[in-house]
This record gives structure tokens, C-alpha cells and sequence, in this order.
């Protein structure tokens, strides 16, 4: 069905449109969530809260992108728990085996679109990438994973973060720069395949 | 980073990846990039690091995250045949308190013609009976019925024998004291329904229209036990839809 249908039915309180906007939506804002997170199950949860905040303020939704406004309550979920965590901070559980030894992501083993070496890889890049992610502070952070991740445009990043498109353009290259110099640590780690596709199509 | 290149060349290399300079910014940029080796480099840095992260693996999502109307406190319809309950249960109730009202007030309303009884049998001037001793003292039949707060039916041994006391002794000469007990007895245990035992100076007649009169006829016995059963059913037929609600909820 059209968005803009879904969305007018929604303001009117139709919480089945609402859902069809949830489901072609879900999957942004927790990729979203889990770049800025770090952690699947906030992540869920920040993605949960986000929905919600939506559906309760989606009167307020006049017109526009509204993969950006729908992403600015993300983010701004994000933000919420990331200065809840700072205010109480705790220790991740990290799965471990009764070695005391971390487990790989279970949930990327268990893949069936993957091969092992694939996984393997895919587990890399990733670990590489959220590491210096995590070195970013949340502002440079947000911005990054909405531009180069999601692949939103200037406007709209600024539009979901309600920051002006100057302080995008700059916080974009600072936290690219930083990213460049993070992740050149992990350049020679960084599979094989990915190196090559990236020098041959930059 | 070289001396040369400060971050205001960096911020516009990396507008320029993402096409955000405007056509001037761009031709001065481009003619730049031509003359300088390292900020060449730099965008080939930026452009990768670009590329690397646009090659973010895609998180599977771990469950739906739909709404119910519980997570945002919408509470659904009530059933459309709450509000038809909730008029029969009202409509009900007044019936059943007009109904029960009326059949309370109706006896208390013809006390005055019951309590006309025994004076027509004083009238009568007979007890209905062959046997004088029946009969009982004309004094104590001048007791009214009122005294005792009970009907000639509920006569008793003790009240008998306390009517068979001769009239000379309930005269004036007699203590004040025993004419009162023999007043009181009767009046104690006339509240005890005795139905076994004969009228005290009642007509049969009179008496089988006291006694046969019921409280209720069948007709009405039948409108109210239906009142009952079409509440009760009404309630559990309420009380299903109400927990269906509930758990839509």
C-alpha cells in the first residue's frame, strides 16, 4: 500500500497501517540502533521504544521523508539509553565458554546463507567497523551511520538528526577521517575480497 | 593529514564523495586534486573508508517489532453489546425493585381490613364453635388482636389455658401483677406460629381466607423466577464479553 496512505491512517489512530510502516522499517532503524548501540539487545530495545514514540507522535509527522523523521526517533532512542548508560554505567555480558573463552556471534554461525569462510569474514569486517564506530562519540557517530550506513542524503540526515547541514557536512568528515585512521589498523585483518573490491571499485 | 591540507579541505573532499559541492566548489577542488598528490590520497582514503562502511553487513532483525495495542495503551472497542447489557441489567433491576416493592406494600396496605376480623367475630358474638369451652373467656376475647402483635392462628397451650382462667379471677380485687402476667403470656408466645392448632375465635370461613391468601400467585412466582434467570444469564453473557475484551487487550 502507498506510504503516504498508511501514514494518514496511522495519524488517525489505525494501528495495522501503522505496523505495515513498522515491518518496512523495522529493519533500518535496528541496523541503525545496532551501529549506534553496539549491542543487539538495546539495540531491540531502542528499535521497540522508537515505534512506539512514533505511533504516539505521528500526528506531529507533517509531510517531508518520513524514513528520516521515523530514524530521528531512533536516534534519538539511542541517545536516550546512551546517557542512561552513562549515568549508570555496566558490564556487557559477553557470551563465554566455561574456558572463559568469547563466542563467535552464534547467530552468524548459525547463517545458512553463509559459508564458514564468509562468516568468518563478515565477522571480521564487522568487529573491525564497530570498534571504530565505538570510538566515535555519539554525535559523530549518529551521523556516519545514517550517511554511509543507511545512505541518507545530507538533508535528511540533518533533517533526522535536527542539526544544521553544515554541522553534518563537518561532523561527517571529522568522523570519516577518524574511521580512515581506526580502521587502517584493521586494513591488513580486513579480508581479502573486501580489500580488493574496495581498491578496484573505490 | 599534510601541512597543506587542513580539515576545511577534508570536510570539502568529503562533500565533494558524497556530490554536495556546487559546481564551482567542485571545478576548484578537481583543478586542486590535479596539482596535489597528497589530497589525492586523502580522497582515495576517504572513498574507501566510504565504501568499507556502505559494505556494513545488515543486521537480520531479531524479532517483529509491531505494535499491540497494549505496548501503546490503546484500549479496544467496547463490545457493541455491552451498552444493551448495561440497559437490561438497569432496566431489570427497576423492574425487580417496582415488583418486590409492590408486593411488600400491597399486605401492609390491607392490614386494616385483617385487622377487622376480630371484631366482626365479637360482633358475631360466637366462636364458630359447638363447644363453649372453644370459645374461650369473653374477657379475654375483648383483648384485641393487636395486643400480641399476632393472628388468631397462633394461639398456644399457655395461651389457652391463660383464656380458661375464670373471669372472676382477672377482677379488680386481684394484684396488678398477676393480671399483667396473665396479660403478658399470650402476648410472649403469640409470635410462635402454631399452624396445628385451631383458630381462637376466628369463622373457618374467614380463617381459610387468611390462610389461603398467598404472598404471591403462581403467575407472579413464574414472572420473577424468569426476572432471575434472565438476570443471571444476562450477568454471565456480560461478564464473557468483558473478559473476550479484556483479552484483546
Amino acid at each position: 500500500m502507498d506510504e503516504q496512505v498508511l501514514i494518514l491512517s496511522a495519524q488517525k489512530g489505525d494501528l495495522d497501517s501503522f505496523n505495515d510502516l513498522v515491518l518496512a522499517y523495522q529493519e533500518s532503524l535496528y541496523n541503525t540502533a545496532f551501529r549506534i548501540m553496539g549491542d543487539e539487545e538495546l539495540a531491540a530495545d531502542a528499535t521497540q521504544d522508537a515505534f512506539i514514540s512514533a505511533f504516539r507522535n505521528i500526528g506531529s509527522f507533517r509531510g517531508g521523508s518520513f524514513r528520516s523523521w521515523i530514524l530521528r526517533t531512533v536516534t534519538n532512542a539511542c541517545y536516550d539509553e546512551l546517557r542512561r548508560q552513562k549515568r549508570r554505567p555496566t558490564t556487557p555480558l559477553e557470551p563465554v565458554t566455561s574456558e572463559e573463552e568469547e563466542i563467535e556471534s552464534p547467530r552468524w554461525l548459525a547463517d545458512p546463507d553463509f559459508s564458514p569462510e564468509q562468516k568468518f569474514e563478515q565477522s571480521e569486517l564487522e568487529h573491525a567497523i564497530q570498534h571504530c564506530l565505538d570510538g566515535l562519540s555519539p554525535d559523530y557517530r549518529s551521523v556516519v551511520v545514517l550517511a554511509d550506513i543507511q545512505g541518507l542524503d545530507y538533508s535528511e540526515v540533518a533533517s533526522s538528526l535536527r542539526t544544521p547541514l553544515g554541522t553534518i557536512k563537518s561532523r561527517l568528515a571529522r568522523a570519516r577521517l577518524r574511521l580512515r585512521e581506526c580502521l587502517q589498523d584493521f586494513w591488513e585483518l580486513l579480508p581479502t575480497a573486501y580489500r580488493l573490491d574496495i581498491e578496484s571499485n573505490p | 593529514m599534510t601541512q597543506q591540507t587542513s580539515f576545511r579541505d577534508i570536510k570539502k573532499l568529503s562533500a565533494y564523495l558524497d556530490k554536495q559541492l556546487s559546481r564551482s566548489e567542485q571545478a576548484r577542488l578537481e583543478a586542486r586534486l590535479a596539482e596535489q598528490p597528497d589530497l589525492q590520497e586523502i580522497l582515495m582514503e576517504l572513498r574507501q573508508t566510504r565504501a568499507l562502511l556502505q559494505k556494513t553487513p545488515r543486521q537480520r532483525v531479531p524479532r517483529n517489532f509491531t505494535l499491540t495495542p497494549k505496548m501503546v495503551g490503546m484500549r479496544p472497542p467496547m463490545p457493541r453489546s455491552v451498552p444493551v447489557f448495561r440497559l437490561a441489567s438497569i432496566t431489570a433491576a427497576v423492574l425487580l425493585f417496582i415488583s418486590f416493592t409492590f408486593n411488600y406494600l400491597a399486605p401492609i396496605a390491607s392490614a386494616p381490613s385483617l385487622a377487622a376480623a376480630p371484631q366482626f367475630s365479637q360482633s358475631g358474638g360466637g366462636c364458630g364453635s359447638d363447644d363453649p369451652a372453644d370459645c374461650g373467656n369473653p374477657v379475654m376475647e375483648a383483648v384485641p388482636f393487636g395486643i400480641g402483635g399476632g393472628a388468631p392462628e397462633t394461639a398456644t397451650p399457655e395461651l389457652e389455658t391463660a383464656m380458661s382462667v375464670p373471669a372472676e379471677a382477672i377482677t379488680p380485687e386481684a394484684t396488678p401483677e398477676a393480671s399483667l402476667r396473665a396479660m403478658d403470656q399470650p402476648t410472649q408466645e403469640a409470635n410462635i406460629i402454631s399452624p396445628d392448632l385451631p383458630a381462637l375465635d376466628t369463622p373457618p370461613s374467614e380463617k381459610s381466607q387468611v390462610q389461603t391468601k398467598p404472598f404471591m400467585n403462581p403467575f407472579q412466582i413464574g414472572l420473577v423466577l424468569l426476572g432471575i434467570v434472565c438476570g443471571i444469564c444476562a450477568i454471565l453473557i456480560r461478564q464473557i464479553n468483558i473478559q473476550r475484551w479484556r483479552k484483546r487487550q
